[in-house]
């Protein structure tokens, strides 16, 4: 058990953001401590919503008298400012003299997916600026804001490559490419790995679930502190597996456990009859079902198989 | 099926008061729980420090309006929880939003209010709320209460000191508004505590003991009302001795952890005040029943 500060959207209604991350956390005996940066009726996907973002200063205060926590979840920050916000506390909590306890820092650069911003504009640079910082220690885009993050364009595998070289040179310790496609045709997600301390690329192939889902990627990284927690931070003396090899059985792990959620979920969303819609309130029975799944957040099942990219030689 | 509750009370970055101390044990129950925030700060008052503010009542407005456009308006839910309301502006826009609801159609959810005013004898909310309550309770749309002995005091006019005065409170209360059911959370009778429930019309009153713990726990409130709500809603919207019993139950096992945990992490027996009640490692305890424990009837003269 340990103690995390998620950094995220809260909606009234549904599971996205902050409410896909708190949950399985808890559930997995975490103190989640959290602050929300907008306050929406539901999630976008319903086509409307009614809410407000929360204002740099408030998120000011609010950092300002955050009690110790070992790990940092960033998620949904909408806007350049508050991202802003967050790298000035940041630069005051990591850097010396002011850093007082050290935590790990994991960035979910979300800015949006298949090719669509849902964030303002101005926060793939506020994004960017972060990134040089070098404060970021697991990160956790999809191929849109890897494309974004990296100014490379992915439609093939070495496109990937550059694109995760670039990361590279950040120095973080853990990247995840939660997914990739290289073309719509593709039966598959590629789910994508890579550690700062190895060469080599790792991926899963995740079978693509023909429906909707929103909050996926924010249940991942959920999921994925909790599983990199067991797997490696709270084994750092053992030292008996590679960072890599690590980031590989906790992906798997977090993966399996997805899987089975969505099915789970898919399941119910279709018994309602209604078929899965972006942008409409058929999307309302897809709701990842995260209250039923209590048994699954700890589960250690490893269902995928482990493939190596390439080597990319750095 | 899940229950769909919405649940509107306060939000702390930190420790479990407010929807803090009632969203997890609620979905851990099962609850599909929406929760709508009334405030946004850092941690409770308790620590002597901390930053941010109300939520602007516009905002609880807007976003009402939003789960209502997606179907999602409050008489979709099976029940309505509401607790920690720091004005009148916010409180009010509830009442509104709620009761236009209740007003225009057939199904209405079960409301549960905790009327959060203050605690042994100290107001710490906006006093200006008070007078919205009673009209609340004055509407008849609202089926359980669970303040605690000074709220019960504030709002019957009666002060509790031992069985008689209770009953003249439960009278009182019962003759100014129209509510269901209450729950007293806690009263103090001589050396003993106990918590009280009380239908509106029914012939007699109960109470449970409480195992007192002789420690302060921030946000045991918001954990009670989340449980009796809960235990309610599964007898049926009947307030009974075993809701009673096994909310009491709950809520103790839960605090005798935390302070058990707190003993072992500031290595003394001597605690007094304890911050932030250990819900995530108290998990476990949500999800035992609890068989009948002791019940004290007590008659009622006047029904």
């Amino acid at each position: 058990m340990s103690t995390v500060l998620t950094v995220s959207s809260h909606v009234v209604h549904g599971y996205v953001g902050n409410k896909a991350i708190i949950f399985p956390l808890q559930c997995t005996h975490w103190e989640v401590d959290n602050i929300n940066t907008v306050n929406f009726s539901n999630h976008t996907g319903y086509g409307k919503f009614k809410g407000d973002s929360i204002t740099p200063q408030l998120l000011t205060r609010l950092l300002d008298n955050v009690q110790p926590f070992k790990f940092l979840i960033t998620g949904y920050i909408p806007n350049k400012t508050l991202i802003e916000t967050l790298s000035k506390y940041l630069s005051q909590a990591r850097e010396p003299p002011h850093s007082k306890l050290p935590f790990v820092f994991l960035m979910d650069p979300i800015l949006g997916d298949e090719d669509q911003l849902y964030v303002d504009p101005s926060c793939v640079n506020s994004f960017k600026d972060l990134l040089y910082q070098n404060y970021i220690d697991i990160i956790t885009p999809n191929q849109f804001e890897l494309e974004l993050l990296t100014d490379v364009k992915i439609k093939t595998v070495p496109n990937l490559v550059s694109a995760l070289n670039k990361l590279k040179v950040q120095n973080i310790q853990f990247v995840i490419v939660t997914s990739c496609r290289f073309s719509p045709e593709e039966k598959f997600l590629y789910c994508v790995i890579s550690t700062s301390s190895n060469s080599d690329i790792k991926y899963f192939k995740v079978p693509l679930i023909e429906s909707y889902f929103t909050g996926v990627g924010d249940l991942f990284t959920g999921l994925l502190i909790n599983k990199l927690y067991a797997n490696y931070y709270s084994k750092a003396n053992c030292e008996l597996l590679d960072d890599l090899e690590c980031l590989s059985i906790s992906v798997n792990q977090v993966l399996t456990t997805m899987t089975k959620i969505l099915k789970r979920t898919n399941e119910i969303g279709l018994r309602s009859g209604r078929t899965a819609e972006m942008g409409s309130l058929n999307i309302g029975p897809y709701e990842l079902d995260l209250i039923n799944s209590r048994d699954l957040f700890a589960c250690k099942d490893c269902e995928f198989e482990e493939h190596t990219l390439i080597n990319s030689f750095i | 099926m899940n229950g769909q509750i919405l649940s509107i009370s306060s939000h702390v970055v930190h420790g479990y008061v407010g929807n803090r101390a009632i969203t997890f044990p609620l979905q851990y129950l099962g609850w599909n729980v929406d929760a709508l925030n009334t405030t946004n700060l850092s941690n409770h008052p308790g620590y002597g420090k901390f930053g941010g503010s109300a939520e602007d009542p516009q905002l609880i407005v807007k976003v009402l309006e939003g789960l209502e456009e997606i179907g999602n308006s409050v008489d979709h839910y099976n029940m309505v929880l509401t607790g920690y309301m720091p004005n009148e502006s916010i409180l009010g826009a509830i009442k509104d939003s709620i009761f236009k609801r209740f007003n225009s159609n057939n199904h209405k959810p079960i409301l549960v209010m905790d009327p959060i005013l203050g605690d042994n004898g100290k107001i710490y909310v906006d006093e200006r709320v008070i007078p919205i309550y009673k009209q609340m309770f004055c509407s008849g749309y609202v089926d359980l209460i669970t303040p605690n002995q000074f709220e019960f005091e504030v709002l019957s006019g009666v002060s509790i000191k031992d069985i008689t005065s209770l009953k003249q409170a439960i009278m009182a209360f019962s003759h100014a508004y129209e509510v269901k059911n209450v729950v007293l959370s806690s009263i103090n009778i001589g050396d003993d505590m106990y918590s009280v429930g009380y239908t509106r019309g029914a012939h007699e009153l109960f109470l449970v003991s409480i195992h007192e713990i002789p420690c302060k726990f921030f946000g045991c409130g918001d954990l009670f009302t989340g449980l009796v709500a809960h235990n309610f809603y599964k007898a049926g919207g009947k307030l009974t001795a075993q809701v009673l019993n096994d909310s009491v139950h709950k809520l103790t096992k839960v605090l005798q952890n935390t302070l058990d945990l707190e003993r072992q992490v500031r290595g003394t027996e001597d605690i007094k005040v304890v911050n932030d009640i250990k819900i995530v490692p108290s998990a476990k305890y949500l999800l035992e029943e609890f068989g009948d424990g002791e019940v004290v009837y007590i008659e009622m003269e006047e029904a």
